[in-house]
């Protein structure tokens, strides 16, 4: 009766379940063609929408002779490849475009940075920990009402107008939905987990970078998303108001030399680049993480 | 169990593994406390195979936590070798009743994570748990992520993850084999005798199946419901490997289930006069 699994494993002494092959060969094929044939449909109606736009929007600027405050999107183009291929290398009075562009993206980084590494850890921590959740909710919830952007008054009181006052209020406005996520995360962990990892040798500093925090990403994702495109909108507000470069300083610049064409290509570079920093932060994350272990 | 074991120094070993003292404790229920384990005193000695039968809800999983360190008695105590239990350990390899799997580890890392925290060098971590992986037949699925899995794979990853813990002297499993299909589960009984036989660790094994609790264990606490307490004990005395279809065999188990009929019975009656 003993079957002795010991040393020599005889092959097929347990049953293995799964028989692994590869799909048949017309099936396979109808899934690639079928999938080929769904996505050439999606980006043929994609591309219909924008182009339906593009056209209003260039029939409006020519049929109402609007050109001086809507530009055609044609002449926005053209702008935008100018200024990226430097024909003019100054943005108006300032420096050239990428100077702006990396001064909005270190601060970006420096803010949003500074929140996560924070407020992640921070929500863990309050998440699991009754004492001080109890201590540190009160102050958390009286300040978090407070919009970002009615804190740059204060960071220019404190900081005068510049970088540290526009990182300041990016900081503030990055902190709360990573904090909040990573808590509410940290608080929905499946206790059997934690006690999986206590019993299995983790505990303290290794219980929580081990399991609590794996455990966490999904809910540490949606706030590193949720952070990013309120940093991002911020660094924006922030500049307008308290700096002289960056994107946000690009479009006041652009208002005040009553230059239409350049308020909007400076407002298509904060789009794409809003859109970039996404997909290379959070995205880059997700393919790390829930993207490889959670069911498809 | 007739001579208390003998360890390597030669001495009879008199501290018993696990010693349980007027064990008492309930659990918040629907209007009111509902009193899940009561005045259990139980003594396990090395190299004891103890299995716990008993029906649903009458404490045996409470119990094991209790042992794991994961669950402070309101009242009594349990004392591991000795000592009162502070906490979890890996001096005891554990089966949850669910298999409790990191969802973002591959199955052969999931394995490997009692090993991780213990710094076993990572070569070694990774022969051992790829050896135990072959053993529960799941070497070939080594890389896949928990998800990938059927629920009878699962359970074999979590009984994998705490048979690679070699630290571990007390085994404590519940319910380990349930979700496994009947071929799987009869060779990893066997795997699991056969192991203990040669290894002697002392293994508490709770199961709702009584034909694999006589197959098993050397006795067999029957525990009776509301409020969840000692039942009976049974010794088994039979050499191993046992043979099913004996007649001692059949007779065991019959008398174990009509036990367990009593008891559960009684137990209904009990809640209709107070009802
Ligand atoms: N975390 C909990 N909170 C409240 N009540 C609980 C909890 N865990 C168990 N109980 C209650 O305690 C009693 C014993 O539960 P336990 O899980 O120990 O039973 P069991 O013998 O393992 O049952 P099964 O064979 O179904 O696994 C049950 O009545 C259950 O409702
Ligand atoms: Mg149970």
């Amino acid at each position: 009766m003993i079957i002795n699994t010991e040393s020599s494993l005889p092959p097929g002494t347990i049953q293995t379940g799964a028989g692994y092959s590869n799909p048949p060969m017309a099936f396979s094929d109808y899934e690639r063609s079928k999938k080929r044939k769904e996505q050439f449909r999606r980006i043929r109606r994609g591309a219909t929408g924008v182009i339906v736009v593009l056209l209003l929007w260039h029939v409006m600027a020519v049929a109402y002779n609007l050109q001086l405050i809507l530009p055609t999107p044609i002449s926005v183009i053209q702008r935008i490849y100018g200024m990226l291929t430097l024909d003019n290398t100054r943005w108006l009075y300032g420096p050239n475009v990428y100077v702006h562009l990396l001064e909005s993206l270190r601060r970006l980084l420096l803010g949003f940075g500074l929140a996560a590494i924070l407020a992640i850890p921070f929500g863990l921590l309050v998440g699991r920990i009754r004492t001080l959740r109890e201590y540190v909710e009160p102050i958390i919830k009286s300040i978090y009402p407070i919009p970002g952007i009615a804190w740059i008054p204060l960071a220019i009181l404190w900081f005068g107008l510049g970088d540290t006052a526009v990182v300041f209020v990016v900081f503030m406005t990055a902190f709360f939905p990573m904090f909040f996520n990573a808590e509410a995360g940290a608080r929905q962990i499946n206790p059997l987990l934690v006690d999986a990892g206590r019993c299995f040798g983790a505990k303290g500093l290794s219980l929580f970078y081990r399991v609590i925090l794996p455990a966490t990403v999904p809910y540490i994702t949606t706030g590193l998303r949720i952070s990013l495109g309120g940093a991002w909108k911020m660094i924006v507000a922030g500049e307008m108001l308290a700096s002289s470069q960056g994107v946000g300083f690009m479009l006041m610049e652009a208002r005040f030399q009553f230059r239409a064409v350049d308020l909007m290509t400076a407002m298509i570079l904060i789009s794409i680049i809003g859109y970039l920093t996404e997909y290379l932060i959070v995205r880059l994350v997700e393919k790390r993480t829930t993207e490889k272990w959670e069911v498809r | 169990m007739g001579q208390p074991p003998i360890n390597s120094t030669g001495e009879a070993r008199t501290i018993p593994v696990i010693e349980a003292r007027g064990v008492d404790h309930y659990y918040e229920g629907q209007g009111g406390w509902n009193h899940a384990l009561s005045n259990l005193n139980l003594t396990i000695p090395h190299e004891e195979f103890l299995c716990i039968v008993g029906p649903s809800g009458c404490g045996k999983s409470t119990f094991l936590k209790i042992v794991m360190g994961l669950l402070k008695p309101m009242r009594g105590q349990v004392l591991l070798e000795g000592k009162p239990i502070e906490g979890p350990g890996t001096d005891r390899g554990v089966v949850f009743q669910e298999p409790a799997l990191f969802a973002w580890r591959t199955v052969i890392e999931n394995v490997e994570f009692g090993l991780q925290m213990q710094k076993v060098p990572k070569a070694e971590a990774r022969r051992r748990a790829q050896e135990v992986l072959d053993v529960v037949g799941l070497g070939h699925v080594t890389d896949l992520y928990p998800y990938q899995l059927s629920g009878g794979m699962r359970a074999r990853v979590a009984v994998a993850r705490a048979w690679a813990l070699r630290s571990a002297n007390l085994l404590l499993m519940d319910e380990p084999f349930a979700a496994i299909d009947a071929i799987n589960r009869m060779a990893l009984q066997d795997y699991l005798v056969d192991t203990w036989m040669k290894d002697r660790r002392t293994v508490i094994y709770i199961t709702h199946d009584i034909d694999e609790a006589v197959y098993l264990g050397d006795r067999i606490l029957l525990m009776r419901p509301s409020p969840g307490r000692i039942g009976r004990f049974f010794e088994v005395n039979a050499p191993r490997p046992r043979d099913r279809s004996s007649a001692e065999f059949a007779e065991l188990k019959g008398l174990i289930t009509e036990e367990m009929h009593r008891f559960s019975s009684e137990n209904t009656s009990i809640q209709e006069d107070a009802a």
